[in-house]
């Protein structure tokens, strides 16, 4: 998953050059598509995210929001 | 018709009333007839800045850091923040771990190290992998109350220990 994938998928939740979480916090997208979910597919599915989160990450939230939103199935 | 300054007559550096008696300092008014005017305002200060600190907060063991004037282990080990001279407060937290992390403020008596007295409700926040979070009185009111000592808690979410990244705390606060 590039930067540009994240931008792409999360284009409502994004703001310059972070993603705006549903607690008010701002993550970084270069740390969230380069580091954290390097190894998630370009289109991935909520499923897959939150099994690469697992549990740990918190971004669980995040992704239960975008799921209701219709940006992840 | 514009004046011609030539002709005028200089003055004579007072003030003077309608009863002929001359304005003083006393009234707050000098000789030209100026005012003395106070300004009054607020300032802002960094109380504290940690960038990239990498003591690692393990799920086991260094469980939790603790940010005051100094950084320490434990909560009665930190140096807390002098906060009396400020009003408002506010902090920034970036979590570049690669898990997330639980931000708590502990209140103290003086800022000297001691036993926290409490910690500021809601307890715990907890703070994503990568992420950054303003915390001020907005959401968290008791940021702003009257006491003396202030030290940032972090601390492991009890599940996994990180594997890199570190943490940056700034404290701001602005004068009363």
């Amino acid at each position: 998953m590039t930067v540009e994938d994240v931008r792409r998928i999360f284009a409502p939740k994004v703001v310059d050059e972070y993603l705006i979480l549903p607690d008010g916090s701002l993550a970084s997208i270069d740390f969230f598509a380069n580091v954290l979910f390097k190894d998630a597919s370009a289109n991935p599915t909520y499923n897959e995210l939150a099994s690469i989160d697992g549990g740990v990450k918190g971004y669980i939230p995040f992704f239960d929001q975008c799921r209701a939103e219709g940006l992840l199935q | 018709m514009m004046a011609d300054i030539t002709q005028m007559a200089a003055r004579s550096g007072k003030v003077i009333r309608s009863d002929n008696t001359i304005v003083n300092e006393a009234d707050g008014i000098n000789d030209d007839g100026s005012r003395n005017v106070k300004l009054t305002g607020s300032s802002v200060a960094l109380l504290r800045e940690v960038l990239a600190d990498t003591s690692h907060i393990g799920k086991d063991v260094n469980y939790q850091r603790f940010y005051g004037q100094d950084n320490n282990g434990l909560s009665s080990g930190v140096k807390p923040l002098d906060v009396s001279k400020v009003k408002n407060r506010m902090v920034l937290v970036r979590n570049n771990y690669d898990v997330a992390v639980n931000v708590r403020f502990r209140i103290y008596k003086s800022a000297s190290p001691g036993n926290s007295l409490t910690l500021i409700i809601p307890a715990s926040q907890s703070l994503a992998a990568g992420a950054s979070m303003i915390y001020d009185a907005v959401d968290l009111p008791k940021l702003n109350s009257p006491y003396l000592g202030l030290a940032v808690e972090v601390f492991n979410n009890g599940t996994t220990s990180p594997t890199l990244g570190s943490i940056d705390v700034l404290v701001f606060g602005g004068a009363i």
